[in-house]
């Protein structure tokens, strides 16, 4: 009996106290929930809305149902975007994957001075993209430019890069893995997190370095090369900063570096259509929210976490 | 050995720390003030009995310099209307926090404003027509150049007040035309002794580029040049149709693909996708011996090549006369919403009028759209009085609604064009389909 009571209760008054400490929490979240209300929920939902209508900002749109949407299926420059952008996410994702595990298994090794290293790689990404693009223009530049500088000096005649619209995206690609520094850091992190003991039992078995690269190292690295993905592909889709600054906005030549984000902000700031923009804007989501479910659906095979 | 051991250990530190912290100081201060600064500029000045217009511009440097000459020279001269200038960034193609001041029904009392988006605001219904006031006071717009006022004007109303304009002109390199054995003081006037120089002045060695006579779609060489060099036409002023797919202008893209086709589109144009800076530009560099270009890139020859020896001449045209250029320029508008929209235009008026023109334009290095005030500037500058004496034959592009619309998709359609992903009747066809639609 005693007992009960003497538990009951701290119990209760630790209830009260908790409440208490909610109350303030909530208060103390308020302003920033207030903001997200106010700046993020309220413009996400006007925007499903907007979609319905022929909004140009400075006037209020009428309601035109479907409308949008179904311009958007007929319209020549959405396919084409859509297929940029998809082309730029199947080939820059895979490549980024292996280029960012692969270095970050390089700068894994215990080599002096390898924290400079580290710092190198890393450096890139601290570029402003729009500097970022400009450096790249130069260097793709084919009468002056490094890249083919480098090539001729192999005796590789170099494609004209920016100039063409088969070599543009792969430009593209080629810029974006220098930014890769970000994910490295990522991955470094889960390499330093596999067990030592898994390399030493392999040792003791006489395992090769390949055979430790692919039977334990990969596999334990699945789960951080999975959020790699699903960002790399987020990221991929929502390209637009590096192509805009490169081609002031056009997407050229012919188009080729038109991508979807760059078509949907011409529509709402160049031509005033929000209301399309706004249509855009969810197809976008939905495709990604697709893409995002298909990835954690087959995630199941093949990322295997430490300990399962 | 006390004595210095406290010296090295501690009061060296300690020193540092002094430098440091009067450093963090120095700075900190710096940074307060240019807050405060920024603040103030931003904060409407109000002074008793004058109304204060608010001025948006986008002016840095030199054109910093002479919006606030002309601004203090005009609130020298009144005792009622005040003018504070208040630098807003916008770029060429967006001008996205004036566009939200005025859906948000905040705008400044004043403007400044690219003349191409005049017809777009307008149709939107976000601009302050002028008409009223040129009415009232019968203020003579017939001192501007005709396509400055074509420019501002968007169903029979005028809704801005045209400030500055522009031409494009053939500039080549007299030194590379000795070289090969053209007269540099007979440049190309029909379209084929164009391509004759640009045949004689382009070097190709083993499939390799490495001099092009020009690459005519690049710098200023847009399709609006090629069309009305051409003689085509894009607008009927009279009916407001478009004519996008005028016959001239499918000649003028073919006269492209044409070039296209004999120097790779891929290859040449990749020299000139360094565009944005300066000192790349192939012209400047000696690798492209002509381009189409506008008095604002002379600065930058003067800048980083100043011994380039270039003349200018008229875009040539295939019969050698009807020379013909096109403009853009600025203006001020008054947005919707204004409170002071009358003092607003007591402001127009002077920086429109011949005084506020000679300071602004001499100050800033602009061109005016008063010809006078431009024959005083420029007349003894030989560059300058060619781009200043074709100004009588310049082109507004069509002050529609879909003005930008039709200018992304001409530029689209050279591109599809030159890189063999159409044809030019077809592409331009389908440029005046798409226009015509959004106009409707």
């Amino acid at each position: 009996m005693e007992k009960t009571e003497l538990g009951k209760a701290p119990k209760l008054r630790k209830n009260k106290r908790r409440s208490n400490e909610s109350l303030a929490g909530w208060l103390f979240a308020l302003p920033w929930l207030i903001g997200l209300a106010v700046f993020f929920i309220y413009p996400l939902l006007s925007s499903i809305y907007y979609s319905f209508t022929d909004y140009s900002i400075l006037q209020s749109g009428d309601f035109i149902g479907l409308a949008n949407y179904r311009e958007l299926f007929q319209d020549e420059l959405f396919w084409i975007s859509i297929y940029n952008t998809v082309y730029f996410a199947v080939l820059f994702v895979p490549l980024s994957i292996i280029f960012g595990v692969a270095l970050a298994m390089v700068l894994n090794m215990r080599v002096r001075g390898m924290a400079v290293y580290r710092t190198i790689f890393f450096l890139p990404t601290l570029v402003p993209h729009v500097a970022l693009a400009i450096l790249w223009i130069w260097l793709l530049n084919p009468q002056f430019g490094l890249v083919n500088a480098m090539l001729d000096f192999f005796g590789i005649q170099g494609p004209p890069w920016l100039g063409s619209t088969f070599w543009s995206k792969p430009a593209l690609v080629l810029m974006s893995l220098w930014g890769i520094g970000q994910a490295v850091i990522i991955y470094l992190a889960g390499l330093g997190d596999i067990s030592q003991e898994y390399y030493e039992a392999a040792e003791v078995d006489g395992a090769s370095f390949l055979q430790k690269t692919f039977r334990i190292t990969l596999p334990l690295l699945t789960p951080v090369i999975f959020f790699n993905l699903v960002m790399g592909f987020i990221g991929a889709f929502q390209q637009f900063t590096l192509p805009y600054a490169m081609t002031n906005g056009t997407g050229s030549p012919a188009d080729s570096l038109t991508f979807y984000v760059m078509y949907l902000y011409d529509n709402a700031f160049s031509y005033f259509r929000m209301g399309y923009a706004s249509a855009m804007a969810w197809i976008l989501f939905v495709i990604i929210m697709l893409l995002t479910a298909i990835v954690f659906w087959s995630s199941k095979r093949w990322v295997h976490y430490q300990g399962d | 050995m006390t004595n210095s051991l406290k010296n090295t250990y501690f009061v060296r530190p300690l020193k540092w720390a002094g430098v440091l912290s009067l450093s963090i100081v120095v700075v900190g201060c710096s940074e307060e003030q240019a807050n405060t600064t920024e603040d103030a500029i931003e904060e409407t000045i109000s002074i008793e009995g004058r109304t204060t217009v608010t001025y948006w511009h986008n002016h840095t440097g030199r054109g910093l310099e002479a919006i606030e000459q002309v601004a203090s020279d005009f609130n020298d001269s009144q005792e009622d209307v005040f003018v504070q200038p208040i630098y807003s960034a916008s770029t060429e193609g967006d001008d996205q926090r004036l566009l939200t001041a005025i859906a948000g029904g905040n705008p400044p009392d004043l403007a400044h404003f690219d003349r191409f988006k005049v017809a777009q605001y307008a149709a939107e219904n976000s601009l302050e027509p002028l008409t009223p006031f040129i009415e009232e006071e019968n203020y003579d717009m017939d001192i501007y150049y005709d396509y400055a006022v074509d420019e501002t004007t968007y169903e029979e109303d005028i809704y801005a007040m045209p400030l500055t304009t522009d031409s494009r002109l053939l500039f080549y390199n007299k030194d590379r035309f000795k070289e090969v054995g053209l007269d540099p003081n007979d440049p190309p006037q029909t379209i084929k002794e164009l391509e004759h120089a640009i045949d004689k002045l382009s070097t190709i060695e083993d499939g390799r580029v490495m001099e092009l006579g020009m690459v005519p779609w690049t710098a200023q060489g847009w399709f609006y040049t090629w069309g009305w060099a051409f003689g085509g036409d894009f607008y009927d002023m009279e009916t407001g149709e478009l004519t996008v797919d005028d016959p001239k202008n499918i000649e003028a893209l073919e006269w492209l693909v044409s070039i296209a086709d004999t120097y790779d589109a891929a290859t040449v144009t990749s020299f000139d996708t360094a565009q944005g800076s300066n000192e790349m530009d192939p012209f400047i560099q000696g690798i492209y011996s002509m381009k189409v270009d506008g008095p604002f890139s002379i600065s930058t020859i003067n800048q980083y090549n100043p011994d380039l020896n270039y003349g200018v001449t008229p875009v040539p045209t295939p019969t050698g006369d009807h020379f013909t250029t096109w403009s853009g320029g600025t203006s001020l508008i008054i947005p919707k919403g204004a409170k002071n929209a009358k003092e607003a235009w007591e402001f127009m008026k002077y920086l429109g009028g011949e005084e506020g023109q000679r300071t602004y334009s001499e100050l800033n290095n602009q061109m005016s759209v008063i010809d006078t005030v431009n024959e005083e500037i420029y007349g003894d500058n030989e560059i300058m009085k060619e781009f200043i004496d074709i100004l009588p034959e310049s082109n507004a592009r069509p002050p529609i609604p879909s003005g930008q619309l039709l200018w992304n998709e001409l530029d689209r359609a050279v591109e599809y064009a030159i890189h063999g992903r159409g044809e030019p009747r077809a592409l331009l066809e389908k440029v005046a389909r798409k226009v015509a639609e959004a106009e409707k």
